[in-house]
């Protein structure tokens, strides 16, 4: 049998793995009734990361009532609040990648993830990624504007701090680019 | 008894994971988390513990170990745990798990990609020697300003004339943090660099979790004139196994009075023994 403590448990792992390979890409297969106009993958990515002790942020009203009520996490208004951000890349601003938490040197956990749903994850714009978790260079194609991957970059320019992002394409396809990820735009 | 599967209820279980995936992205700085209660006393592998049970899910084969053996007391009453509560198959061969905890050793087989390797911490804070205080500790970290532990070093070569940490000798994580890799011996300590699998720790009454993701550089803090190294086991060879390099336990024979050495991975020296040709 299996429920949803079962299906956020597979997902947390696809997301362990990911977290721990930067660039490598996973499909997910979690399968629960989505009311949100997200994918699939991202309401589960929301529905095994958030409860009631995190605050979140995204755009639109009928998702982060989804959310709330699926979840218990608190929507904020503040982006400089917020422990999480669940956003398409076209509603992507500047304004929002330069107010989030980046953390502290002290206390660089203390900073915000961003789960960005993009078109397309194996096609577009081709990134090299370097750092922890890769072997030699990985690479990744996907629809992700490289003036956001250079905010990205400014933002993770002092580790320990910066900013974790989850990538999650229509598909339901997953890849993630911790703060220790070197880019390049190939 | 009715339980919830993996013992923990789902918000803590959350919570880990939250503080786990940062962890992972801030390779060897120690992410604070409210650690639970458990059926086992904090300082007995309840870090270690949490972070499996957070992790552990239908598909996985668990394996624990205690100082290398598959059977001790500790090493079982966790496997039982585990297995009570969520029904997963437990194994004792390294490269069968797919999740393992250990206390005190990484195993002599190394680990395959995507495999998991969960310490148990006692002590997770590398400044803890020269500073009492976690507030201090927190801020020297935060400096990246780490002449408490190369002092520690020092003194030891001043005063004994070698580095005297025989283990959880202290490993600097991506260049950046100054981490405790648990109380494994010198001789684990190498295993960490560029590993395959995922290492993470978890320190239960500390209150603290860590991580080394896979293929990240981690270098044991040394002099240039007085460099790191691990126990040497060459010259040395198992009484049951006949094995040699391998991590050992040095015994005494109660009736002769005699010194002799066991490999200490126990399910490494049961493999090895039961290879067509092996030494015994």
């Amino acid at each position: 049998m299996t429920t949803m403590v079962h299906n956020t448990q597979k997902h947390y792992r696809e997301l362990v793995d990911l977290f721990s390979r930067p660039g490598e890409v996973r499909i997910s297969t979690f399968d629960t009734p989505n009311f949100t106009s997200f994918s699939d993958a991202t309401l589960a990515t929301v529905l095994t990361l958030f409860d009631n002790e995190i605050s979140f942020h995204t755009p639109e009203q009928k998702d982060y009532i989804e959310f709330q009520t699926l979840t218990g996490g608190r929507y904020s208004e503040d982006l400089s609040e917020v422990d999480y951000a669940v956003i398409k890349e076209h509603d992507l601003t500047g304004e929002l990648m330069m107010t989030i938490k980046a953390g502290t040197l002290a206390s660089p956990e203390k900073s915000a993830t961003l789960i960005i749903e993009v078109d397309s994850i194996g096609e577009g714009q081709k990134y090299s990624l370097k750092g922890p978790g890769i072997k030699t260079v990985n690479e990744i194609e996907m629809t992700f504007d490289p003036k956001w991957m250079e905010l990205r970059t400014e933002l993770c320019s002092e580790f320990p701090l910066g900013i974790d992002l989850i990538l999650i394409d229509r598909h339901n396809q997953l890849a993630v680019i911790p703060r220790t990820t070197i880019t390049e735009v190939i | 008894m009715k339980q919830n599967y993996a013992f923990l209820d789902e918000n803590s279980k959350k919570e880990i994971r939250r503080k786990t995936l940062k962890a992972i992205a801030i390779p060897g700085y120690q992410v604070p988390f409210a650690s639970r209660e458990l059926p086992i006393a904090r300082g007995w592998g309840t870090g270690g513990l949490q972070l499996t049970l957070s992790l552990v899910g239908q598909s996985d084969t668990v394996k624990v170990i205690d100082q290398g053996s598959d059977e001790s007391v500790n090493a079982v009453n966790i496997r039982k745990l585990i297995q009570d509560t969520t029904d997963v198959k437990d194994t004792i061969h390294t490269d069968e798990a797919t999740l393992i905890q250990s206390r005190h050793r990484i195993p002599e087989v190394p680990l395959r990609p995507y495999q998991i390797l969960v310490l148990q911490v006692p002590l997770p804070e590398p400044l803890r020697p020269v500073e009492p205080s976690e507030r201090i500790t927190k801020m020297l970290h935060a400096d990246r300003e780490y002449s408490g532990a190369w002092l520690r070093l020092f003194e030891q070569i001043m005063k004994y004339g070698s580095i005297t940490d025989d283990a959880d000798y202290p490993v600097l994580v991506n260049g950046r943090y100054v981490m405790a890799p648990s109380p494994i011996p010198r001789f684990d300590n190498p295993k960490m660099e560029n590993n395959d699998g995922l290492i993470l720790l978890g320190a239960g009454r500390e209150k603290k979790i860590y991580a080394v993701p896979p293929y990240t550089k981690v270098t044991s803090l040394a002099f240039d004139d007085y460099p790191f190294e691990v126990e040497s086991f060459d010259d040395i060879t198992c009484r049951e196994s006949g094995l040699t390099g391998v991590y050992m336990d040095e015994l005494v024979d109660e009736e002769t009075g005699e010194t002799y050495y066991v490999a200490n991975d126990t399910s490494f020296m049961l493999e090895e023994m039961n290879k067509e040709g092996s030494v015994r």
